[in-house]
């Protein structure tokens, strides 16, 4: 078998990965509700949380897959059902799962952990509008579990908005929608909400956001104490279940590393001479190829999709905690809301120019997923914006988000990567000469 | 006219001072635009050329149809518009919109926010939106819409769209007085040009097709369905393997001009039911509350009414490479054609007609088991 | 009364002259780019076999990718409907056909020798014919003996690209870290018939199973189909012509039904205006 996973550079990151397990594992053999929903839940953990409900989410157990090389009979077996092959590679591994467990009529023996606990009900969210396919998948999925749905359709104020005009009524549509989905989850298992473990279960999730933004913050350092490897293993607990008391503590213990790592000057690469901004989906069948990225002193410090919350939100006292809960969603992308349209037009690309300067990165890597066109469809306007506001240069890795026969020969990519060191250097003097700063002159 | 001449008139009446707005997509309220004597102009794809300068700024795999949208405005072809306006529907024009933004710079420009579910909070937030695009075009015309405006606005839509489906009746016959590609052709223009112009083409339309002998011979009835098709090619296509295209299920179609907007007392009232309710597009996410079953048969039921009326013998879906939102609803849709007995064909195409000879080969099979 | 059918392929020309119920005359000629349009002399040579002429033929149907321009038929059908009645005739039996041609693997449902459904594989070369010769010509051995080579492979290699591209410089690596051909072949088989069936499983397969085209003179392709499906297929015992069978015996039809005018003053036994 290949190697699919990357080593791993500070303790914490280890204990990340075995989250997920536990919990599909509990979900599994225990009592308790399920629903399947899409990454971050688009907030709403905690109304999960309490109401005893566990949330899992199909992408995830599709990059369990991809890592455990289990992808490739799965998404054959998707083929078959009529889908085309550009559509979301995470979801057509679920579809190739739920295949092959409708027709064994038992969770499949080679389905990694035992197999996926079939939901309840199911919660697709339109997060920031980040995947509209995604959302629309759970009508396909539908073909196969019968259960029903709500969809958290949580807005986004396009750029040619005036914040401030429409704050309040976008903020009230996340809290209205938070209060029926608990009308709908109450009416979908039978049990009613504990209003005492939801306020525990908000705050728990504002704390785990707190603690995750801070470890970002700390990858801003030179050197970077926390590559892309490590930040990917480390987003289930915030991305999943950020109402749990068990990610707080994981997040203050990932601090806690990561802090220490800075004060002693300990980068995660020994030689870091090239910081990068990767974007957008991780390649889960090949987290391996960034091991080469050790060898040549280069360093992923920060990711796209996979951003952290943004800074914790204020709160007015004795705010209602559904309230509060939209708060913390709505505080992912304030600042750039505020700007509303920068020197970009869009905060959405403003973003990418902002993390850039921020993590003081050298270059990007833009990885174009054949099967992941919701992140992918931008990818040569931000690389465009890039190099020219911020004369960043971009490398373009084509490849797929689970389907390694996609991933082309590493030998190729080993020599474009060989290539654009020489282009980075070449814009490092640039951004010298421009009084720009530089991280390794 | 011919399609490549669509602007023309837009452009003559930029000249005698009128403001041409373009838009994206059916869930744009045009009757707003109407409402201030902006001219509302659809923006179009390009079967004819192939994609260029846009594959700077988009990757090759984002859908075609969007792509091709962009490259004719980099190729200039909307240098008469006096701004744009979007509805945040799918991932990929809204993706667009932005490169849009920061490459063209136009002078007025908005995103009308649709929301993707139906929770009764939706509509409240719709009811906003809608106020906040009103407030926003009042901006940029420099006067208020009076509640009597937009009621004639509604009104004058009502009726455009009133005509297009009375055009739509001569399908229903057998063989029809009017082919597909002619009637996709005359609805084309009518979305290029103000309403109260439309509705005089299509009343003269309705005029010559009365007195017009009824064709022959009897083929095939083609049902087609999927994403938005606005040039002639790919219907010529079918028409060229023997069949007739008598009705669609695409939104420079029917799923434009079926519903109409309520007259009521607060404009709005009847304004949010239709843009929420009442069109169709599979972006939506209506919740699922019963079974997937029932889902589907409430989402799409409107097609066996569809199939029945125009006497389908047969439904061609096609999707353009790429538009994972319409690629996802293919295989209810389809089985949803097979219970009603109505043997489908799945097309993916390029929006390119250089690239169409390799459908040819599939549509002509596929008329050849309806025989 | 005879009846001819002829398929303009993108490799290879095929076409067939019946008489009742029996096949009397057969060419298969391998056309590159520029003989395809050459399909009066195949036309002549298979007209010449029992001594015919044209207007002995009473109906002839084009079919195949070059079916457009062929200019001496009657009607043109598509190889579709085509393989499906000649294989029909062939195999009574056969539910599910998989076509494996130069440029186009199909996938045809059959109902009592009627199309019920089909697929076609998209523009990507991957499960063509054309993705082994690209293969083949890396390797170094010859397109028709690649069957035969990998039946020799003990452990099959797993490569794993789609893309023929990616698959070709695979390949080359696989050679230069001293991987034998047999094994590589047999692993390009394999991905090969996995490409192939999940295209065709879309049509849900029910046996008889019957393979045509170039790919079924693949030994080790068909076997690998076979591993994939769990299920023995059928091998027509000429599998390149059975979309001329069936444009003759359609003619036949068609003309005994009284369904098609033949105006054999319009034929002219010329060159195929392909590129015009």
């Amino acid at each position: 078998m290949k190697k699919t996973t990357a080593t791993k550079s500070t303790e914490t990151a280890r204990k990340g990965a075995r989250f997920p397990k536990r919990k599909y594992r509990e979900a599994l053999e225990g009592e308790k509700p399920v629903a399947w929903g899409m990454a971050r839940l688009g907030g709403a953990h905690a109304i999960l949380k309490a109401l005893d409900v566990i949330p899992l989410y199909p992408e995830n157990y599709a990059t369990v897959c991809a890592a455990k090389q289990m992808s490739v009979p799965y998404l054959d077996l998707c083929a078959g059902e009529g889908l085309s092959r550009y559509l979301c590679g995470y979801f057509r591994t679920d579809v190739g799962y739920l295949c092959k467990y409708l027709k064994e009529g038992r969770e499949p023996e080679d389905a990694p952990w035992g197999g996926m606990a079939k939901p309840d009900f199911f919660l697709p969210n339109w997060r920031w509008k980040l995947c509209d396919e995604g959302v629309k998948f759970f009508h396909t999925l539908g073909r196969y579990m019968d259960v029903p749905s709500y969809c958290l359709d949580l807005p986004v104020p396009p750029s040619t908005h005036n914040y401030e005009e429409i704050k309040d009524y976008y903020i009230q549509y996340i809290v209205d929608q938070y209060k029926e989905l608990r009308g709908f989850i109450e009416k979908v298992t039978g049990r009613k909400m504990d209003m005492d473990k939801f306020e525990e279960a908000v705050d728990n999730t504002l704390e785990t956001n707190r603690l995750w933004y801070e470890c970002h913050e700390l990858r801003k350092e030179v050197p970077c104490p926390m590559p892309a490897q490590d930040a990917w293993s480390c987003l289930p607990p915030g991305y999943f279940w950020p109402a749990d008391k068990e990610s707080v503590e994981f997040y203050r213990e990932l601090y806690e590393e990561l802090k220490y790592r800075v004060a002693n000057k300990i980068g995660a690469v020994p030689n870091e001479r090239y910081r990068l901004l990767f974007t957008e989906g991780a390649p889960y069948h090949s987290l391996w190829i960034f091991d080469y990225f050790y060898e040549i002193g280069a360093i992923i410090v920060i990711e796209g999709a996979y951003y952290a919350p943004g800074p914790p939100p204020e709160i007015p006292e004795g705010a209602d905690p559904f309230y509060k809960l939209a708060l913390r969603y709505w505080a992912d992308y304030e600042p750039w809301l505020r700007k509303a349209k920068g020197s970009t037009e869009t905060w959405e690309t403003d973003r990418f120019l902002d993390w850039a300067r921020d993590y003081k990165c050298d270059g990007g890597i833009m990885h174009h997923c054949l099967d992941c066109r919701t992140v992918s469809v931008l990818l040569p306007h931000i690389k465009n914006v890039l190099l020219r506001h911020a004369y960043i240069p971009c490398y373009f890795l084509e490849d797929c988000l689970v389907d390694p026969r996609d991933l082309p020969p590493v030998e190729r990519i080993k020599s474009e990567m060989q290539a654009f060191l020489e282009v980075m250097d070449h814009h490092k003097d640039i951004r010298k000469k421009k009084g720009l700063p530089v991280a390794h002159p | 006219m011919s399609l490549q001449d669509r602007s023309q008139r837009a452009q003559e009446l930029r000249r005698e001072g009128k403001r041409i707005i373009g838009y994206f997509c059916c869930y744009v309220p045009l009757e707003f635009l109407t409402a201030l004597d902006f001219v509302p102009y659809r923006i179009w794809a390009n079967m004819q050329e192939p994609i260029s300068e846009a594959n700077l700024h988009f990757i090759p795999t984002a859908c075609h149809y969007a792509r091709s949208c962009f490259n004719n405005a980099l190729k200039g072809y909307y240098d008469f518009f006096d701004g744009v306006v979007g509805a945040k529907t799918c991932d990929t024009f809204d993706r667009m919109f932005q490169v849009w933004k920061y490459v063209l710079k136009p002078e007025y420009s908005h995103v009308v926010h649709t929301p993707n579910a139906n929770h009764p909070s939706s509509y409240t937030f719709f009811r906003s939106e809608l106020k906040t695009f009103k407030k926003s075009l009042e901006r940029a015309a420099g006067r208020e819409i009076s509640d009597k405006d937009l009621r004639e606005a509604i009104r004058l839509h009502n009726n455009n769209r009133r005509l297009v489906r009375q055009l739509y009746e001569f399908r229903k016959e057998s063989p029809p007085r009017i082919s597909g590609s002619e009637l996709a052709h005359t609805v084309i223009l009518a979305m290029s040009l103000p309403v109260q112009e439309s509705t005089r083409m299509l009343e003269e339309k309705m005029g010559e097709l009365e007195n017009r002998p009824r064709p022959e011979p009897v083929k095939p009835r083609i049902l087609l369905w999927g994403t938005p098709v606005d040039d002639i090619s790919l219907i010529q296509l079918i028409e060229e393997c023997g069949a007739d295209v008598v009705m669609d299920d695409i939104c420079v179609g029917s799923r434009h001009y079926w519903p109409d907007v309520a007259e009521t007392d607060d404009p709005l009232d009847g304004l949010v039911e239709r843009y929420m309710d009442k069109l169709v597009c599979p972006f939506k996410f209506w919740d699922v509350t019963t079974t997937h079953r029932q889902d589907v048969e409430k989402r799409y039921s409107y097609l066996k009414q569809y199939a029945k009326e125009f006497g389908a013998d047969g439904a061609i879906m096609q999707v353009v490479t790429y538009c994972a939102i319409h690629a996802l609803d293919v295989p209810d849709v389809r089985d949803y054609f097979h219970e009603m007995g109505l043997p489908v064909l799945t097309l993916e195409h390029d929006y390119n007609v250089a690239t169409f000879s390799s459908l040819r080969t599939r549509v002509q099979a596929f008329i050849e088991t309806l025989d | 009364m005879y009846f001819a059918g002829i398929d303009v392929g993108s490799t290879v020309t095929k076409a067939v002259i019946i008489k009742d119920d029996e096949i009397i005359s057969v060419i298969i000629r391998r056309t590159g780019a520029e003989h395809r349009r050459l399909t009066n002399k195949v036309m002549e040579d298979v007209l010449a076999g029992p001594g015919l002429v044209l207007d002995q033929v009473g109906c002839i149907i084009a079919t195949g990718y070059g079916r457009i321009n062929v200019p001496f038929s009657d009607k043109q059908i598509t190889e579709i409907t085509c393989h499906a009645k000649g294989v029909n005739w062939l195999f009574p039996s056969a539910k599910t056909i998989i076509d494996i041609g130069g440029q186009d693997t199909k996938g045809i449902k059959v109902v009592n020798g009627k199309v019920q459904d089909f697929v076609m594989n998209d523009k990507c070369a991957a499960g063509t014919g054309r993705f082994l010769e690209v293969i083949a010509e890396t390797l170094g051995v010859r397109l028709e003996d690649l069957g035969e080579l990998s039946l020799r492979s003990k452990r099959p290699e797993l490569v794993s690209s789609t893309c023929a591209l990616f698959a070709d410089e695979e390949v080359t690596g696989l050679l230069a870290k001293g991987v034998n051909k047999h094994d590589i072949i047999a692993g390009i088989h394999h991905g090969v018939a996995s490409r192939i069936c999940s295209m065709v499983e879309r049509l849900k397969i029910e046996e008889d199973v019957v393979v045509t085209g170039g790919g079924a003179k693949n030994i080790g392709l068909v076997s690998a189909i076979e591993r994939h499906l769990n299920l023995s297929v059928l091998n027509p015992p000429e599998p390149l012509i059975t979309g001329a069978i069936g444009a003759a015996l359609l003619a036949r039809e068609l003309f005994d039904k009284d369904r098609i005018v033949v105006k054999k003053e319009e034929r002219r036994l010329e060159e195929s205006r392909f590129f015009d």
